[in-house]
């Protein structure tokens, strides 16, 4: 083993999390390493040309590596013997967002005051009781939405993200009366430019939502719309439409991500090195301090690297590993409060018309939040105790319904196989769509993440243990957003509506956060408000991991607004890095 | 990045004749002529991966998940991704072939490939549905779904990767194959596109 010399800033993985506070501390003069498992994949090389073809990375998920790499192993309760379990997050240089669909929303004010907003809305009604009766871990976070605005600004305007305004400063809807989100939290100013355009399955699920008296909007995206440059000075082509999106890396260079919209202004600043295929197996510490993270370079030699701030960015699920492997536990709480949705979507085929759902990205989308948050409060109560639920979801329509990711689903009441399978695909296939629920999980005391006793990756390190069932909250959810679904697609004339009323539970769904809570006080977190560990205060976390609670809406935005967030801290000197209690 | 090359592929001219796949007999005899340096290095022929009789019962299973799927390729697909990407899966393919077959002839006399369509399903049902009792230990569902998913794969991805011949997968379901851009109209159109057919080699 060799060891390297030391660096200010040693950051493990290099994906949504680390773009941010990498690029950051580079520019600003700390000597930044990053060790990034996976290869470093280009949008030149690989993307521009190998990225049309989903036998690779969708059916094969070439970026996503297997259990020699990243063993998962899942279980509902911790009386039970976990199995293995796919993963499903990209590992490059990027990590996930090159592969993800690019919907890029900022969360609820209220989401970042979960527990007290449950509190005052429900706590003298006994209403939410069931959340209590389930263990329900519910919890403010440690910084309040309106100390992140500047981040989320900061990412929509530096990373680069489309939409239409639904709220600046309380004004709601100020541009265009239908398009923005008139739902979402008070921004400060306008995107830098519009969402991707609609197409047809979009307008079915536009016209309907109008019909039923909804608030229909395109989502946000994090795809430039027109070429753009960046004040990073960073330019990106018009998106083309084509539908290799999601599972893909952007042949065209306009899904933003941490690979295409940061990497290359980290590179610029002179103080920033990138070791792509380094295996990091753990975090080396003496007397409370991180010194050194050994790790498996790319030719299969062990490596020391040594620094004086560490900062975990790989995904939740790793980071925890990774800790739990270092003996690094923070007082019990590395692992607890792991929170994810249920998978959970609704389909639809119609007689009447096309809709040639693999022309186009899966993140044209036009979403409804009128049932995310408490915005439906009033009808949720009359639905009495016993259907009652908190939160709720965003309902979006998905598109790039490509023929390899889509096969499998069918209606019920079609076989699986055989010449009547075949008549309903080349019937259907071109006359169908999938509807999303961005379902809000809540956290719960016995969902968490450990090691698993038995599975090991090939470095001998082992396997993360998720633990994880779907509880009353997530049932009640839902059932009562599949029926909301249903009664969009029926107004839009749908000749077939199926998919699955009640969710199960799964190790991963992609939006797989918490298990490295922050908090305001050490002993009910792992982290304080700036990711710094409590028990090892050179030592960091970012990424989803650190959410308290989660969200209706898609978590990388917050992701990336958190590591812009801790950056600033780090930065400025807002913290301590010999004591993660004096902020 | 480089595909898969110089498959080498055989099934039994009975059973080709049987799904109007003759021209597929051919194929494979002019890509053993066109092997080269790079397929050489693959395992040396058809009989180190599967028998004859195998990929025989496996002709009539893919026909049976996807009617149509021999003549589009489909063989020849799996036949490479036994050969690659797939390697690990060959001895699960040896085993439920086999399972298949013994169960035809103890049920119904003949080997899986030369019994009834009606016949076939109902012992792909019995896998699918875990009542082969000698696939029990093996999980006959998981192998049933592997290898419907093969199966369809050979239909539906690129035809460079030997499945989905002329394009006769895509065509079944409409499927233009990889398109750089799409305009609004066609994005908006609610009738279908009728966009020429291509691979990702014609990109």
């Amino acid at each position: 083993m060799s060891t390297l010399p030391k660096k200010d800033v040693v950051i493990v993985g290099y994906g949504a999390a680390a773009g941010p506070v990498s690029l950051e501390l580079a520019a600003a003069g700390y000597s930044v390493v990053v060790l990034e498992r996976g290869p470093h994949l280009t949008t030149e090389r690989d993307f521009q040309t190998g990225s049309f073809d989903s036998l690779r990375w969708a059916v094969r998920q070439e970026m996503v590596p297997g259990a020699d790499i990243m063993p998962l192993t899942f279980r509902n309760r911790a009386d039970q013997v976990a199995i293995p379990a796919p993963y499903r997050m990209a590992s490059a240089v990027g990590g996930s967002s090159i592969h993800w669909s690019g919907q890029s929303w900022r969360f609820y004010e209220d989401d970042f005051r979960l527990r007290s907003a449950l509190d005052a809305a429900y706590g003298k009604s006994g209403l939410a009781d069931h959340l209590a009766a389930d263990g329900a871990a519910l919890a403010d976070w440690p910084l309040a939405y309106r100390e992140l605005e500047p981040f989320y600004d900061k990412v929509e305007y530096h990373i680069g993200i489309g939409g239409w305004p639904g709220n600046i400063a309380g004004a709601i809807r100020p541009l265009r009366s239908d398009e923005g989100n008139p739902f979402e939290a008070p921004r400060k100013r306008d995107y830098p430019f519009r969402p991707l355009r609609d197409n047809a399955t979009d307008l079915v699920f536009r016209e309907a939502a109008l019909a039923l008296g909804l608030k229909p909007f395109h989502v946000p995206t994090a795809i430039t719309t027109e070429d753009w440059t960046s004040p990073y000075g960073i330019s990106r082509n018009a998106c083309t439409y084509c539908s290799y999106c999601m599972n893909y890396g952007c042949w065209n260079g306009s899904k933003g991500s941490s690979l295409v919209a940061l990497l290359p202004a980290a590179l610029k600043s002179g103080n920033f090195e990138l070791r792509a295929n380094a295996h990091v197996l753990r975090v080396n510490h003496r007397n409370g301090r991180a010194v050194s993270v050994t790790y498996i370079d790319g030719e299969g030699r062990e490596q020391e690297q040594r620094g004086d701030i560490f900062i975990l960015a790989a995904y939740s699920f790793q980071n925890v590993r990774l800790l739990l492997h270092s003996g690094i536990d923070g007082n019990g709480q590395v692992g607890k409060y792991f929170i994810n949705r249920p998978e959970f979507h609704v389909s639809a085929a119609f007689d009447d018309r096309y809709l040639n759902g693999y022309a186009g990205p899966s993140v044209q989308r036009q979403a409804i939040d009128d049932f995310n948050g408490e915005n439906a409060a009033e009808e949720k109560q009359r639905l009495g105790p016993d259907s009652f639920f908190v939160r709720g979801a965003a309902i979006c329509s998905a598109s790039q319904r490509l023929p390899l990711e889509t096969y499998n689903d069918v209606p019920p009441d079609v076989p699986r196989w055989g010449a009547g399978y075949k008549a309903y695909l080349s019937q259907y296939l071109n006359r169908y769509l999938r509807v999303l629920a961005i379902a809000e999980p809540m956290p719960y005391e016995d969902c968490f993440i450990d090691l698993d006793p038995t599975h090991k990756d090939k470095y001998g390190v082992p396997a993360a243990r998720v633990t994880r069932a779907v509880k009353t909250n997530e049932l009640r959810m839902c059932r009562f957003i599949y029926d909301k679904i249903a009664a969009l697609y029926r107004a839009a004339g749908a000749a077939k509506i199926w998919g699955r009323r009640e969710p199960i539970a799964v190790a991963s769904m992609v939006h797989d956060c918490g298990g490295l809570r922050m908090g305001a006080e050490p002993g009910r977190s792992a982290t304080n408000r700036y990711g710094q560990l409590w028990t090892m205060p050179n030592l960091f976390v970012a990424g989803g991991a650190l959410m308290p609670t989660m969200s209706g809406h898609n978590p990388t935005e917050t992701i990336w607004a958190l590591s812009y967030w801790q950056s600033a801290a780090i930065l400025e000197k807002k913290l301590d890095l010999t004591d993660a209690r004096r902020i | 990045m480089r595909y898969p090359r110089g498959a080498r592929f055989a099934i039994s001219r009975r059973v080709a004749m049987k799904f109007g796949a003759g021209a597929l007999v051919g194929a494979s005899v002019a890509s053993e002529a066109g092997r080269d340096a790079s397929a050489t290095a693959e395992p040396t022929g058809p009989a180190d991966r599967l028998t004859r009789e195998q990929y025989d019962g496996l002709a009539a299973l893919a026909e049976r998940i996807w009617p149509g799927a021999v003549a589009a390729g489909a063989l020849i697909y799996i036949d490479r991704a036994l050969a690659g990407a797939y390697a690990r899966d060959l001895a699960s393919y040896r085993v439920v072939l086999a399972a298949l077959d013994a169960r035809a002839k103890q049920q119904f006399g003949e080997r899986f490939a030369a019994v009834k369509g009606e016949q076939q399903d109902a012992l792909l049902r019995a896998l699918e549905a875990d009542a082969l009792g000698e696939l029990r230990a093996a999980n006959g569902p998981a192998l049933f779904e592997m290898l419907r998913a093969h199966v369809m794969e050979g239909v539906l991805s690129d035809p460079v990767y030997g499945g989905n011949r002329d394009f006769a997968g895509w065509k079944d379901v409409g499927y233009p194959g990889p398109y750089r851009l799409y305009t609004k109209d066609e994005q908006t159109s609610t009738q279908p596109l009728h966009m020429p057919y291509r691979s990702i080699k014609d990109l």
